[in-house]
């Protein structure tokens, strides 16, 4: 018995010296556990928590606040609902997209690769906005253009539906599965294609049976993105579905964290079944892609054929349009519209129309000026941070033979399945607690954003990263070039692309950040999202349209910038 | 003994003799200590030193753009700078607890449609007590039992409202039961359990109206927002036929934009708020706290506040246009305050109201 106790003694010894953890992992590891964990302590405890429903941390604990979930699965299922048709719909529209601008001949391709890009940094908050005065039954510009047209009475869409929900979300998520599947696309080797060509299989039936399943490690990628996404949306669920009694976990738990008493330990078990979804989601992908080669991404360059598709090309180009003018231009369009006007319903009578609400959102509301500069600083704080932790996790996990490099990109990911609505509940309570003074200060919702983001940010980085081959480094090494030498003229000009490309995500999706700053925005520290989202709150419509236009301005401008930036070096 | 008591007369030991000296020093000291006291609860602020804590930090659950107006006209009129911070009770109070937890709050005063939240606060000693110059201008039913702590900063009344362009008047509701009509399914509009009118509004209807008339207007699926403006603007689109339970300020606003609206007030009595301000009792800018809330209770500050945003001020000088006279309508306003902020009837109108708006 002594003996088996000595061997176990032994292999641990032997097991916790061979356990070779660096630096470059368990710094990062330390810092993101630190800022994550207190925030997820109050989740799970909250959870559990059976006793005052606002005491932190809990003193009873019990599985009641499941149970009392029980009385709700609608929520639950209307979050897949709402999570899986988006996902599927937003996928279907990005592999067309997709397909389309990088694989075929289509005229105006690199138009539309930009055209396509806007709506997601647009936002949900936007997108909802500028589709509720589109596509409501009753006033939607839509509806009335049709009922005008046809004189048929009853509306054609109503956005405030489950399908509408699903509609908004699958159209502003899209450009990411574009993104994703687009750059998977452009590096496929096209050999297999061919073969499939020699042997006499059509265009579309080599899309379908050749090009789509070697794009699957992609699509799912992208469909984990989205799906993950869209089960912590809340601007789209609050604004279309609230005033119509369609709850997902998101707006039922703003809900039970807004009234008084709030309730966080339901709104805490709540976002803990999010986390599983999210859990889930994952394995299942992992699961799928276990034991199957996709090896389409090699070290070569290569650069796949694209595919005249004949008359069908201009099929292709109107869906185009299509996807162009229901993402962008109608809901831009009418944003405008509406910010002209003096009453919440949109008028044509252009004489009038007023530039009033824009003087009032720029000029006469002090809130929009802090909150304009303050979110520039925290996006371009945030790209900037965000852009460089995501790099050194990105080549930890990716570059690095330390032990926890599983684990320090497990963590890294975690954010991406906390609602953001409680992860800022926590952080709020951590800040508070620190012995320095970050409380109220712009510095703390960068440090959120900065953890909110990095999942975004990592998988930017560790995309770039891992397509670096190694050899052009050692070889630097070999003519003599010390490491800073060598991350100056080699690593960094190649990483770059991917940095300016992440920094521009990072930048656009914080200034567009609602959620984590309704509870993290103070006095002084008054940011956009909320803004505008009070504004639709208690503000009307033509004002809240105007601060949604200058909001997506500001957007496309940084966009611009940050392409210009780019293309006098490299192609973002 | 006690009969050796009795027949002692004044014969007192020196014990007892001390005790009624201090009994006697007391009762004629005390109106002078509660004078004091009320005189240190009275001392106004000095805007200089105002000037010099910096901007009064001001969060509230009002329209944020009529919040901005009349902070406006406040700072040019005292020379006190001010800031707001729209927070509803849900964003506020998560934030407050944890401010005062880690003694670093950040908000000077708050402004609430929940006077239960209010009085939950004053018994927590987080309420600075500070009578300004124009209390005795308020009744007792709007401030509180021991007056300055908070006070009424105007009268959030709860009509109902439709549009004549999409509601006939013959068939619009004229009492709270009406709005049972199953004609009205999925057409009748309030505010979310979030909203401290919402919770206004069960309390003072909830002895008054049949047991089961929640159930029964749950039958008829009641939509949520989130803002009374949310509702108005539905209505305003068509979107919305009724609005259950609207501000009054909505119907105000909406007259001066030449919108049709009407305004209902139902016989058995219009449920109304006190929408009540009070200093925290941590306030780092007690002389700006105390000049803002002097000037919004004062005969100015309320004409103007309650001329920006189109509400009844809880004073009897101050009159608004458009609004229907006060004293023709039977306001229903929560009086007994143990109960308003009763934990226990929190609860039960939470659960009845998620339920009846379908959360």
């Amino acid at each position: 018995m002594s003996a088996v106790a000595d061997m176990n003694t032994e292999k641990a010894l032997v097991r916790a010296s061979s356990l070779n953890v660096r630096p470059e992992v368990w710094v990062p590891l330390v810092l993101l556990i630190g800022t994550l964990g207190y925030p997820f302590f109050l989740l799970i405890t909250s959870a559990f928590n059976v006793g005052d429903p606002e005491v932190f941390p809990a003193r009873s604990y019990g599985f009641a606040n499941f149970v009392k979930l029980a009385d709700h699965l609608d929520w639950i299922k209307n979050t897949l609902i709402v999570a899986g048709g988006g996902t599927v719909l937003g996928i279907t529209i990005g592999v067309s997209l997709a397909w389309i601008i990088h694989r075929t001949t289509m005229p105006g391709r690199k138009w539309f690769d930009l055209l396509i890009a806007i709506p997601y940094p647009l936002g949900p908050l936007v997108g909802a906005l500028a589709w509720s005065q589109l596509g409501a039954p009753r006033d939607g510009l839509i509806n009335r253009f049709f009922t005008a047209v046809t004189g048929i009475q009853t509306p054609l869409i109503d956005i405030y539906t489950p399908l509408g929900i699903i509609f908004t979300e699958a159209i502003f998520e899209a450009p990411v599965a574009v993104l994703i599947i687009g750059a998977a696309m452009q590096r496929m080797d096209p050999a297999l294609e061919e073969c499939s060509a020699i042997f006499g299989s059509g265009k579309l039936r080599t899309a379908w049976k050749v090009t789509l399943p070697l794009m699957m490690p992609a699509i799912l990628s992208a469909a984990l993105f989205m799906f993950t996404s869209m089960i912590g949306s809340f601007a789209i669920p609050t604004m279309l579905g609230t005033s119509s009694r369609f709850y997902v976990s998101t707006n039922a738990m703003y809900v039970l964290l807004q009234g008084y008493p709030p309730n966080y330990p339901l709104a805490a078990a709540l976002g803990f079944v999010l986390i599983a979804m999210t859990a889930i989601a994952v394995w299942l992908v992992q699961r799928v892609l276990r034991g199957r080669s996709y090896a389409v991404i090699s070290g070569k360059n290569y650069r796949p054929r694209q595919v005249n598709m004949g008359w069908l090309t201009w099929v292709l180009f109107a869906l185009t349009i299509l996807y162009v003018l229901l993402s962008l231009i109608l809901p831009m369009g009418t944003l405008l519209l509406a910010s002209f006007q003096n009453s919440n319903a949109i008028n044509f009578d252009f004489a009038s129309w007023t530039l009033r609400n824009y003087k009032y959102v720029m000029f006469d509301f002090p809130t929009t000026q802090q909150a304009i500069v303050n979110s520039l600083i925290l996006g371009v704080g945030t790209g900037t941070i965000g852009v460089i932790f995501a790099t050194f996790i990105a080549i930890a996990t990716h570059r690095s033979k330390s032990d926890g490099r599983r684990l320090l990109e497990q963590v890294t990911m975690l954010p991406q399945a906390f609602p953001r609505l409680i992860f800022a509940i926590g952080f709020l309570w951590m800040i508070l607690t620190l012995p320095i003074k970050l409380y109220g200060t712009l510095l703390a919702v960068l440090l959120a954003y900065v953890i909110v983001f990095l999942p975004l940010a990592y998988r930017g980085m560790s995309g770039v990263v891992v397509q670096i081959d190694k050899a052009l480094e050692e070889a630097a090494r070999v003519s003599g070039a010390g490491a800073a030498r060598i991350a100056r003229t080699v690593t960094l000009p190649l990483l770059r692309p991917g940095l300016l490309a992440t920094w521009a995500l990072l930048f656009m999706v914080s200034v567009r950040e609602i959620s984590a700053s309704l509870f993290l925005s103070g006095t002084n520290t008054q940011v956009l999202g909320p803004a505008i989202f009070s504004f639709w709150d208690s503000g009307g419509m033509p004002r809240v349209s105007a601060l949604a236009v200058v909001q997506a301005l500001i957007i496309l401008v940084a966009l611009t910038v940050v392409r210009v930036m780019a293309n006098r070096g490299v192609k973002v | 003994m006690m009969k050796d008591r009795k027949n002692s007369g004044l014969k007192l030991n020196r014990r007892q003799l001390m005790l009624a000296g201090s009994a006697a020093a007391m009762s004629f000291a005390m109106p002078h200590v509660v004078s004091r006291a009320y005189a240190e609860a009275s001392a106004p602020g000095n805007v200089d030193a105002a000037k010099a804590e910096g901007p009064v930090v001001v969060w509230h659950g009002d329209q944020e753009a009529d919040v901005v107006e009349y902070l406006k006209i406040f700072t040019e009129k005292t020379g006190v700078p001010a800031v707001q911070q729209r927070l509803l009770p849900g964003q506020a109070l998560p934030k407050l607890e944890a401010e005062f937890r880690a003694g670093q709050t950040t908000g000077d005063l708050y402004l609430t449609s929940d006077s239960g939240i209010m009085e939950n606060l004053r018994q927590q000693n987080r309420l600075l007590r500070y009578v300004p110059a124009d209390m005795d201008a308020y009744g007792p039913e709007y401030r509180s039992s021991e007056p300055g702590y908070w006070t009424t900063y105007y009268v959030n009344v709860g009509p109902m409202m439709y549009d004549p362009r999409y509601v006939q008047e013959s068939e619009a509701p004229k009492t709270w039961t009406d709005l049972l009509d199953p004609k009205w399914k999925g057409q009748i509009g309030f505010q979310n359990s979030a909203a401290g009118t919402s919770y206004g509004f069960w309390f003072v209807l909830k002895d008054i109206l049949p047991k089961d008339y929640w159930d029964n207007l749950g039958a008829n699926n009641p939509r949520a927002y989130s803002s009374s403006t949310q509702i108005s603007q539905d209505i305003e689109r068509g979107g919305l036929k009724i609005g259950g339970r609207v501000s009054i300020f909505q119907y105000v606003k909406a007259i001066r934009h030449k919108q049709p609206v009407k305004a209902v007030f139902p016989p058995l009595g219009v449920p109304s708020v006190n929408q009540a301000t009070g200093i925290f009792s941590t306030t780092k800018r007690p002389n700006g706290a105390k000049i803002f809330t002097n000037f919004m209770l004062s005969k100015e500050g309320q004409t103007i506040w309650n001329n920006i945003q189109g509400s009844y001020s809880a004073r009897k000088d101050v009159q608004v246009e458009y609004l229907p006279d006060i004293n023709t309508l039977k306001l229903l306003l929560p009086l007994d305050f143990k109960e308003y902020k009763n934990p226990e009837n929190r609860r039960q109108f939470v659960a009845v109201w998620n339920k009846m708006t379908g959360l």
